[in-house]
């Protein structure tokens, strides 16, 4: 795991160094003299080749020191990615409980139900999801709630002066605000949702222990609920630890489309003025949870599905 | 059951049932995936045929008059903000979003399959190193290192983009060839292929990578429309395809700030996209339950 969390820094870092240093730009600026640039540059440690700023930077990383951004006026990284990551958080985890509570018990109703009308409505319902550019789905939304309607707002996290109000006027006023964008980032996860739950299900009640259970004459209800359900969650369980990193990374269109000033623009960002300090603590941050996300995976599964041991 | 009746017209016809029949048997059952086929090609002859008896040309610019212009008889999707026919911008766009599906696929296929291939055949310490290759490359964050490719590497052109994205897109292949490759290897037709000294590489593509097609075939239709959705956020973002060249991505671009006055601007690529995706996925599902083994024994 930590070797392969240095390998994807390392590769990180090089890529990012391929954008060239932050003060070449300066040079066509006629009004900064040319020492000035080799001094910042010095400071900034940018005459040294790549592979060496990678370890003096991977030191400090590991000691504790995560630096401050070279272009937001020196902020500090962990006060900018702090706020980022607010924001992000709140919209990702809204969706990703949103999601999980409606497409789970769909899937799970489809496979019981399979082949019926209800099946095949929201088969479709998850293909349209899954086929479904968020990008797009979130302007035809933007279109009809926000400009033909005038529901919601079309962007941006509150409006604004409203950061004096009272606690549950703010709530109110953020939470509209959170909708659209929650509901384009639910959309594509429900689908797969759907389809993972469903298809998990089907697997099970074709199972032989559930033909005993029912054979042994349980009622339909305990045969669903205690035998089948709870084998057919084991691999929905995994893909919940897989989806963790999908709430830090998952959303840089969706937060493009609606203005949100989160990880994914922050993220993005960073890395075309190559402020590397901010961008690199974001990939970290984001291929971290990934590595994670997946020990998390094979921990839950193990602990969710007795037969699993790992030696 | 199904199988005896295919053995008994196997009998009648005196027809050898192969594997790929049958896949295209089951194949022709399944109806959203035969409409979906049905839809794919039409789509892909209206993008390369459509360009050639349009009137118009695609960087034609309209006189001042036509800028912006609602759906009409002369320009049935309209026009866009520098009097551009929509239509045909459509249809020449869905020539390079498709090119850049199809090539971005099947140039992340390659790298997959022969990444895959040796790994799992050979396994040890080549195993190994490539699969913790495929790991960092797994764990790296794409859409940032995308968007950074894209506008590191220098030039505008198409190809760009597919080589972007192919070189993020070639790990679930790899993952999905070794794990085929595992299995496969221990199977008796590849140790009587070695006992009568058949070289190791002719192993690995005449022997086990055509018995392992059946899952690279599905991944890579669903790769297409998942590659189309790619360029299609990467150009929204700027990254992508270049204009003046359109792409249903980049057609979009502009369109956000022109939603309230010029709603046909984003209707048009996106449903284009949209019905080419669903498309896609409906045939690598169809695809996938005919080739299933399971299924099919």
């Amino acid at each position: 795991m930590i070797p392969l969390f240095f390998g994807v820094a390392l590769v990180t870092f090089a890529v990012l160094s391929l954008v060239g240093d932050p003060f070449a730009q300066m040079a066509i600026n006629p009004r900064i003299r040319p020492e000035d640039i080799a001094r910042l540059k010095h400071a900034w440690g940018f005459d040294l080749p790549w592979y060496l700023r990678f370890f003096k930077w991977f030191w400090s990383m590991i000691t504790g020191n995560w630096g401050v951004s070279i272009f937001a006026g020196g902020k500090l990284v962990t006060e900018l990615v702090g706020r980022a990551i607010m924001y992000t958080l709140r919209f990702s985890i809204a969706s990703l409980i949103f999601s999980f509570i409606i497409a789970v018990p769909i899937g799970i109703y489809s496979a019981l139900h399979q082949y019926t009308f209800f099946d095949y409505f929201f088969t479709f319902i998850a293909f349209f999801g899954m086929s479904m550019p968020t990008f797009w789905f979130g302007f035809i939304l933007m279109m009809i709630f926000g400009l033909r309607l005038r529901w919601l707002p079309i962007g941006g996290v509150m409006s604004p002066g409203i950061e004096t109000a009272p606690f549950l006027v703010r709530l109110l006023d953020q939470t509209k605000y959170m909708i659209l964008p929650v509901i384009v980032l639910s959309l594509f996860s429900m689908g797969s949702w759907m389809r993972y739950a469903r298809s998990s299900m089907l697997e099970v009640i074709k199972q032989d222990y559930v033909r005993t259970a029912r054979a042994k004459g349980l009622p339909e209800r305990t045969v669903i609920f205690k035998h089948a359900l709870r084998n057919a969650l084991i691999p929905i369980v995994t893909l919940l630890g897989l989806s963790l990193p999908g709430i830090i990374s998952g959303a840089t269109i969706t937060e493009t489309v609606f203005s949100i000033p989160g990880m994914g623009r922050l993220t993005v960002d960073a890395m075309l003025s190559n402020d590397y300090p901010v961008a690199m603590v974001c990939l970290l941050l984001e291929s971290g949870l990934l590595i994670v996300g997946n020990l998390v995976a094979d921990l839950l599964y193990a602990v969710v599905d007795p037969r699993i041991r790992y030696s | 059951m199904a199988v005896e009746v295919t053995k008994v017209e196997e009998v009648l016809t005196g027809r050898v049932e192969t594997y790929w029949y049958l896949v295209g048997k089951r194949l022709r059952k399944h109806k959203l995936a035969m409409i979906s086929l049905v839809v794919l090609i039409i789509i892909i002859l209206a993008c390369v045929v459509g360009p050639y008896l349009s009137p118009y040309h695609v960087a034609e610019l309209g006189s001042t008059e036509e800028v912006m212009q609602p759906p009409s008889l002369k320009h049935p999707l309209g026009t866009d903000e520098l009097g551009r026919d929509v239509l045909t911008r459509l249809l020449y766009g869905g020539r390079i979003s498709l090119m850049v599906g199809f090539s971005s696929v099947f140039s992340a296929l390659v790298v997959g399959i022969v990444v895959g291939a040796y790994a799992g055949y050979y396994g040890g310490i080549l195993d190994t190193i490539l699969m913790r290759f495929t790991d960092i490359m797994f764990s790296i964050p794409v859409l940032p290192l995308l968007i950074v490719l894209a506008s590191v590497i220098p030039g505008a052109g198409v190809w760009k983009i597919i080589l972007v994205i192919a070189i993020f897109g070639w790990m679930t292949d790899a993952r999905i060839v070794r794990g085929m490759f595992l299995s496969l290897r221990e199977n008796e037709y590849v140790e009587a292929a070695r006992a009568i000294g058949v070289s190791n590489n002719r192993i690995i593509w005449r022997h086990i990578l055509p018995n392992s097609l059946a899952p690279i075939i599905v991944s890579a239709t669903l790769g297409v429309g998942g590659n189309i959705i790619y360029e299609a956020a990467l150009s929204y973002l700027g990254f992508g395809v270049m204009p003046p060249t359109p792409s249903w991505g980049n057609m979009l671009q502009n369109a956000q700030y022109a939603m309230a006055i010029a709603p046909w601007l984003v209707w048009s690529p996106g449903i284009a996209m949209f019905i080419t995706v669903l498309a896609f996925n409906y045939l690598g599902d169809g695809l996938r339950d005919a080739m299933d083994p399971r299924l099919y024994r």
